[in-house]
């Protein structure tokens, strides 16, 4: 029952297994408490932008705006932080709540404005994304070394990035998922007039739903400022694809109501340690987005394969 | 008598094609106001120009939207169309080899978004965006990330910053295709298909229409249009470059939805989509006649785009 849970998650295990097994051929040091710090901190940005499109993509929407949000609170921690462990800490709770208010800004244009996801979130891309280059117009900025330490560090084999990632996981992401919210996230992405039939509030839940993707992804945007130590407004862009294909890759249904952590968590591993496997393979880096794109489609081909096996259409136009 | 006025006032704000007309109106006559220096054929020629490359882009997605889906493959289907071109002329191709490979080029990126789309059932969103990302790393890998540096073909600039009896030439080819697109879409079978799609794909497909070829014929019409724009904005900043599509993602999707065409497909149509072109352009113009920085250009942008669509893109109120 409980593997029954989670075996959309097992396509992501294995790319990742096989990924690891490669890589240890190729760079037997990988396995080492250096390597395994590289590792963890390589994929932990990508799994908290993850969960953040995750939220947004259980409720049956998709979140275009991550990569500008991720930039946003990039720019805003290395930019005020300072030295001080207070104002650090200070700072990041400051970076979290705006996060949480760009998640809150979609969320009422989603939920009370009725405009579609897609189009709220690329048009808050524009927005985030402006605000960004408005704190940092260059790159730059200053990040205490104790504070990059805390979160890329590591003690022995055991790297600090999976215990901050599974902090977020079982002390933050689970509970919730596991609370009536949780419950009514699904409920809404599987069905939204069921779920306003069963008496789930559905504007409320869309609402915390994105807040909740803006916190990750303000979470994603603090764990890449301790990895860069700088800040820059374009540093994003990506997450926000690689967010989606993690997603997909991952095992959730685009479109709601399925999908849960592990497999996006392990997909974002996957697509973030593929470049190093390139770059020790010796493939030019110029592959790396034919590669995320490349990876993206042939996983959405082969999870719809079974399209091309239907004898009667109309089965499939009324999916 | 009020509360008649108040309705029809409520009915013509549903109508999204009279919006945004009436909306370009008082944009041109506020820019004026604004700014009487504006009042000019040479701002207007201006407009005309940059409008068409949008214009083009816009007529492909209008059709993909009416078909309730997206097409987000464009800007790097444009950079790699225009690379396609440039990299073959400055192999020394004849300049109508070259174009015609970029143009064959946006057609195949177009049919290869309608496989995903159409055979294999997949949300267009992740599709397009999967094969924008592998266009944008074909970019790199083809021309090593140095794009060609020769000199853009005479053909090519004329095309793109030519004049015509004075008008620019862009936006003449803008114009014929615009006709087109609006005969399409009103007088023949294809264009009330792609409404019908929009609509219900089942009721379409069960009297006898197989709304695949529908659906190939739409994402290759934006994938041509992509890369036509790409061909003109080399003419027009007389070289190619990565990144030169960046801009064509959410303007003409923005001006498709101010242009009132539904964003889940099968309402709407071309003539909206013109004047929402004139908007977004006229919007950044003015944007930039006041002297905001790029950051707070994005950031009014955005603001006006949700505002915009808020005022009378929204979707119906649930009634469950």
């Amino acid at each position: 029952m409980i593997f029954r849970r989670y075996n959309t998650s097992v396509l992501a295990v294995v790319a990742l297994g096989l990924l690891l097994i490669y890589y240890y051929i190729r760079q037997p040091l990988i396995l080492s408490p250096f390597g395994a710090k590289i590792l963890a901190n390589q994929g932990t940005t990508l799994a908290l932008a993850a969960l953040a499109q995750l939220v947004v993509v259980l409720t049956g929407g998709v979140d275009l705006s991550v990569g500008a949000v991720v930039s946003l609170s990039n720019c805003i921690a290395a930019t005020y932080m300072g030295s001080h462990p207070a104002s650090v800490i200070a700072v990041c709770v400051l970076t979290l709540a705006v996060g949480a208010g760009a998640g809150l800004l979609n969320g009422v244009l989603v939920a009370y404005g009725r405009i579609q996801p897609i189009i709220v979130t690329l048009a808050t891309l524009y927005i985030f994304s402006g605000l960004a280059l408005m704190v940092r117009p260059q790159p730059g900025g200053l990040v205490p070394p104790f504070y990059a330490n805390a979160l890329t560090g590591g003690w022995g084999y055991l790297p600090y990035a999976l215990v901050a990632l599974f902090v977020v996981l079982f002390a933050v992401w689970t509970p919730l998922m596991r609370s009536r919210l949780g419950t009514a996230i699904r409920a809404v992405g599987d069905n939204p007039g069921g779920a306003h039939m069963s008496g789930i509030n559905v504007p409320r839940t869309l609402i915390l739903a994105y807040v909740m993707g803006g916190v990750f992804a303000a979470a994603a945007g603090l764990y890449l400022t301790a990895q860069t130590t700088s800040g820059d407004a374009a540093i994003g862009t990506s997450y926000t694809l690689n967010s989606v294909a993690a997603v997909v890759f991952g095992g959730a249904l685009l479109g709601g109501g399925r999908g849960v952590a592990p497999g996006p968590v392990i997909a974002a591993y996957f697509l973030s340690i593929i470049i190093s496997v390139l770059f020790a393979a010796g493939i030019s880096p110029f592959y790396q987005s034919v590669f995320q794109g490349g990876i993206l489609m042939v996983v959405l081909v082969f999870g719809n394969l079974w399209t091309l096996r239907t004898r009667n259409w109309l089965t499939i136009l009324k999916n | 008598m009020d509360n008649i006025l108040a309705r029809r006032l409520l009915d013509f704000t549903r109508h999204g094609v009279a919006v945004a007309y009436a909306l370009l109106a008082f944009l041109v006559i506020a820019a004026f106001v604004y700014d009487p220096g504006l009042a000019s054929w040479s701002w207007i020629h201006a407009q005309l120009q940059i409008t068409a490359f949008i214009g083009i882009i816009a007529i492909g997605q209008t059709m993909v939207i009416l078909i309730g889906q997206i097409d987000l493959s464009v800007p790097w289907n444009l950079t790699f169309s225009a690379l396609v071109m440039a990299t073959l002329s400055a192999d020394g191709h004849s300049i109508w080899l070259a174009m015609g490979a970029a143009l064959l080029c946006g057609l195949i990126i177009g049919a290869i978004n309608a496989v995903g789309v159409a055979v294999f059932r997949l949300h267009s969103l992740v599709w397009t965006l999967g094969m924008n990302a592998l266009l944008q790393g074909a970019s790199l890998v083809y021309t090593n990330a140095q794009p060609p540096k020769s000199d853009v073909p005479a053909v090519v600039r004329e095309m793109a910053v030519g004049n015509l009896f004075g008008i620019p030439a862009a936006a003449l080819i803008w114009a014929v295709l615009a006709i087109f697109t609006i005969v399409v879409l009103r007088r023949t079978r294809f264009g009330r298909y792609l409404y019908a799609i929009g609509n219900n794909e089942t009721a379409l497909f069960v009297s006898g229409v197989d709304s695949r070829k529908v659906v190939f014929g739409a994402f290759m019409v934006s994938g041509f249009g992509a890369a036509l724009a790409g061909i003109l904005l080399t003419g027009y900043a007389s070289q190619t470059y990565l990144g030169m599509g960046n801009d064509y993602l959410l303007i003409p999707i923005a001006a498709v939805i101010i242009g009132g065409t539904n964003v889940m497909g099968g309402s709407g149509g071309y003539v909206g989509t013109i004047a929402g072109a004139l908007i977004v352009v006229i919007l950044q113009s003015l944007l930039s006649t006041a002297q905001i920085g790029q950051a707070g250009k994005d950031v009014v942008f955005g603001v006006i785009i949700l505002a915009l669509v808020l005022l009378y893109a929204r979707e119906a109120r649930p009634t469950d």
